[in-house]
């Protein structure tokens, strides 16, 4: 247990110490857009998948409800 | 505008548009859609580009397509100009909001690495720590520290697990609050819009009512006695005195002349205004909106404030609890339990949700009500205080009879009334003026200024003669005018049970016009509804004679009532009441009833009413329906009950949760879990509707 935190904490002096040189960097810095890119394109699709579901939910109730009442009618 | 119709079932459309709607332009879209009257219902879906209508007959389906098809750039700029977007608060994106909150919760519980997860932990934290902090700087130990040592827990025991479990919890609790409160606001801000409001534009000399979003900027409007201010502008002619205290809080009207501002939203108190305008309805209504809206979440009631004050209490009891837990049991996860239990967060978000639920439903029932604490004081009321005209009876009072005397045509004696009263914003005024133009009768100015008398009647000068017209009290008593005892036996037979208006002309009386002003339909059976929800006495006032007020209060079921009364006599009665130990709501619409409506517990104010009545008022009804009393004084009680149900329920529950917590039944994220989910089911059935 206490082996694992030094690992981790040794891990992450190394990180900070090296990780503003590597973030500087031209391949990294492209890396780093693609990716955050990626990541908004993907959150844009998930909202489009939860408003096209929150829609057919919608449909789903106004159906249901116009069959319940022809039904009582 | 082009669409795909994408769904249908009778009397709902969902449709496709071309693509995306721009977050900014969601608000002009509804606005623009629901300008079909067929149309009651409608659900924008941006992001995917839809929108789904809701109409109210089936016959009506071609009419609604027709209407969206209509929709081009022209009418969205126009709908766009009178909904300020960057003002109202959004509201539509509940579902993207909480979806985006799970989603991400889910995401980084599943996939993230556990020391990527736990750095994120720790800078979401900050935010709370940073809370906590400022709290501490003041000092106060509060729901914030509260929450932040909950967190900070199980921080210390090296569980981020729980720790972002708490912190989901707590911002999705956050999430839902944000939303009924901007749902609320939203609702209650749109309701206030769609009042009408009018304006005495001034064009070639002549003056001529217009709607007032009509008004550019440039256009010279009058203001008088009891008129709303609707635009800003700089006062061009006149003096008045202004009341400004929906903008500033100032509770005593100011003076403004020649060369001074005065701003939308405010009211004339007394005299007379020639106004240039500056910014039309378009930039300042939802300004003057927005900031009573605003106010109205200050004037909370004294439960409410009570409940906020206990729930701010509690919170050092619960450092002290967890404290002894801690000395007594030594054991960590215990004071982690007592920790993650608190009773403030649910009181406040169940007592501000029930309040705004009540203020949107009333907003959606016809009634604007401007803070909690009226719903407090409506709700404890014993005794409802009506006036006559215009509250009991309709807006819309009609010229039935009228007489000439010392050699007066009919004809005559109306013209000249017109052309005194078209000056006054007064149901009687207009009825006269209606009168006249019904009779195709045209008049010339040819008058002086006129002088308007509260609560008596209006005097000016013709040709350097003296014209009064008024009622009895003012024409025969204050002006001296002399009546005959048998004229007084004419009027008395022929106007039996008509109000009747006295117009005299060199100090003689030259004519008398009966106004007939008929009750309400359903006035009736409401007070009999507000009898039976325990009003116990229901009273009448009226500046009128005593045979037009027996009629109204013997057809209304009322029995107790008060005839020739001045606005100074109906203050008083006021306050006789409230000394005698009754809890007063007044009930009123014009200038004469605004003493009595600020004096009163509760001022109501009705739809058709003057600006200064509603200014002074409480309560406003939006539409003139007496109903909407009845509607109001369910939902106050409605609301009483709420509070104390609500509260039993979160005291009884989460000291459940702590006594179990403490012995160890249950762990802390159980708790944490009871405790949060309670909190927002809580809050989530807070929302449901009081009738």
């Amino acid at each position: 247990m206490i082996k694992n935190r030094i690992i981790i904490a040794a891990g992450s002096f190394l990180l900070g110490t090296v990780a503003p040189a590597i973030l500087t960097s031209e391949p990294v810095h492209k890396a780093c857009v693609a990716t955050v890119a990626a990541g908004m394109r993907a959150n844009a699709r998930y909202e489009n998948v939860v408003e096209e579901a929150r829609a057919q939910v919608g449909d789903i109730v106004a159906e249901a409800t116009f069959v319940n009442t022809a039904d009582a009618e | 505008m082009r669409y795909r119709i994408e769904h249908e079932v009778p009397g709902r459309i969902r449709v496709c548009l071309d693509g995306a709607v721009p977050e900014c332009d969601v608000d002009a879209l509804s606005q623009a859609v629901l300008g079909c009257a067929a149309i009651h219902k409608v659900t924008i879906f941006p992001r995917i580009g839809s929108l789904a209508v809701c109409y109210s007959d089936a016959s009506c389906r071609a009419e609604v397509l027709r209407h969206l098809g209509r929709i081009d750039e022209d009418m969205m700029a126009a709908t766009r100009a009178e909904c300020s977007v960057a003002l109202a608060p959004r509201t539509h994106s509940l579902l993207l909001d909480i979806a985006d909150l799970v989603g991400g919760f889910y995401l980084r519980k599943w996939f993230l690495p556990s020391i990527l997860r736990t750095i994120w932990t720790l800078w979401h934290y900050r935010r709370y720590l940073w809370a906590a902090l400022r709290s501490l700087a003041h000092p106060r130990l509060d729901v914030p520290v509260l929450d932040a040592s909950a967190i900070g827990v199980s921080l210390v025991q090296a569980d981020p697990a729980t720790a972002a479990e708490t912190m989901f919890l707590l911002d999705f609790e956050e999430t839902l609050e944000d939303y009924t409160r901007a749902r609320s606001q939203n609702e209650l801000i749109y309701s206030l819009l769609t009042v009408p409001e009018s304006a005495q534009l001034v064009r070639h000399g002549q003056e001529e009512a217009v709607p007032a979003r009509d008004l550019a900027e440039g256009d010279l409007i009058v203001l008088r006695t009891g008129m709303p201010v609707p635009i800003d502008g700089t006062v061009e002619r006149g003096v008045a005195m202004v009341n400004q205290a929906a903008l500033t809080g100032e509770p005593l009207a100011v003076e403004r002349t020649v060369g001074d501002d005065v701003f939308a939203g405010t009211a004339v108190e007394e005299g007379e205004v020639f106004v240039r305008v500056r910014a039309t309805t378009g930039k300042t209504k939802l300004r003057a909106i927005v900031t009573m809206v605003e106010q109205s979440s200050a004037l909370r009631s004294y439960r409410q404030e009570r409940r906020d004050r206990l729930a701010d209490a509690i919170v050092p009891w619960n450092f002290l609890l967890a404290a002894l837990v801690g000395v007594a049991t030594r054991d960590i996860t215990k004071v982690a339990a007592s920790l993650m239990v608190d009773y403030s967060c649910a009181l406040k978000l169940t007592g501000s949700i029930s309040v705004l639920a009540a203020m949107s439903e009333s907003a959606r029932l016809g009634f604007t009500v401007k803070g909690s604490k009226h719903f407090e004081r409506v709700a404890a009321a014993d005794t409802i205080v009506f006036d006559k005209t215009g509250t009991l009876t309709e807006a819309t009072p009609q010229v039935t009879k009228v007489m000439g005397f010392n050699g007066w045509s009919r004809t005559r004696v109306l013209r000249l009334a017109a052309c005194l009263e078209e000056h006054y914003p007064h149901p009687v005024a207009r009825a006269v003026v209606n009168a006249a133009s019904e009779a195709n009768l045209k008049h010339r100015e040819r008058h002086a200024d006129v002088e308007y008398i509260v609560a008596h009647g209006l005097a000016s000068s013709v040709g350097g003669v003296r014209v009064v017209i008024g009622s009895r009290h003012f024409v025969v008593e204050d002006e001296h005018v002399e009546v005959l005892p048998e004229v007084r036996q004419r009027i008395m037979d022929e106007m039996g049970g008509l109000s009747v208006l006295y117009l005299a002309y060199d100090g003689q009386l030259v004519g008398a016009l009966g106004i007939e002003d008929p009750l309400k339909p359903g006035a009736a059976e409401a007070v009999a509804d507000l009898q039976r929800l325990g009003f116990k006495h229901v009273i009448m006032l009226t500046g009128d004679n005593l045979a037009a007020a027996r009629r109204v209060a013997h057809a209304a079921g009322i029995t107790e009532f008060q005839a020739n009364m001045l606005p100074e006599d109906k203050h008083a009665f006021v306050e006789r009441l409230q000394r005698e130990g009754r809890h007063v709501v007044m009930v009123g619409d014009g200038v004469n009833d605004s003493p009595a409506l600020s004096a009163a517990d509760v001022g109501v104010a009705m739809a058709a009413g003057t600006a200064i009545a509603r200014e002074v008022a409480d309560i406003t009804l939006t539409d003139s329906d007496l109903q909407s009393l009845v509607r109001l004084r369910r939902i106050s009680q409605g609301l009483d009950r709420r509070f104390d149900q609500s509260f039993r329920t979160i005291m009884g529950f989460n000291s459940l949760l702590l006594a179990l917590g403490i012995a160890g039944v249950i762990t802390p994220q159980t708790s944490s879990l009871l405790h949060n989910g309670s909190t927002v089911l809580l809050g989530t059935t807070a929302t449901r509707s009081y009738l």
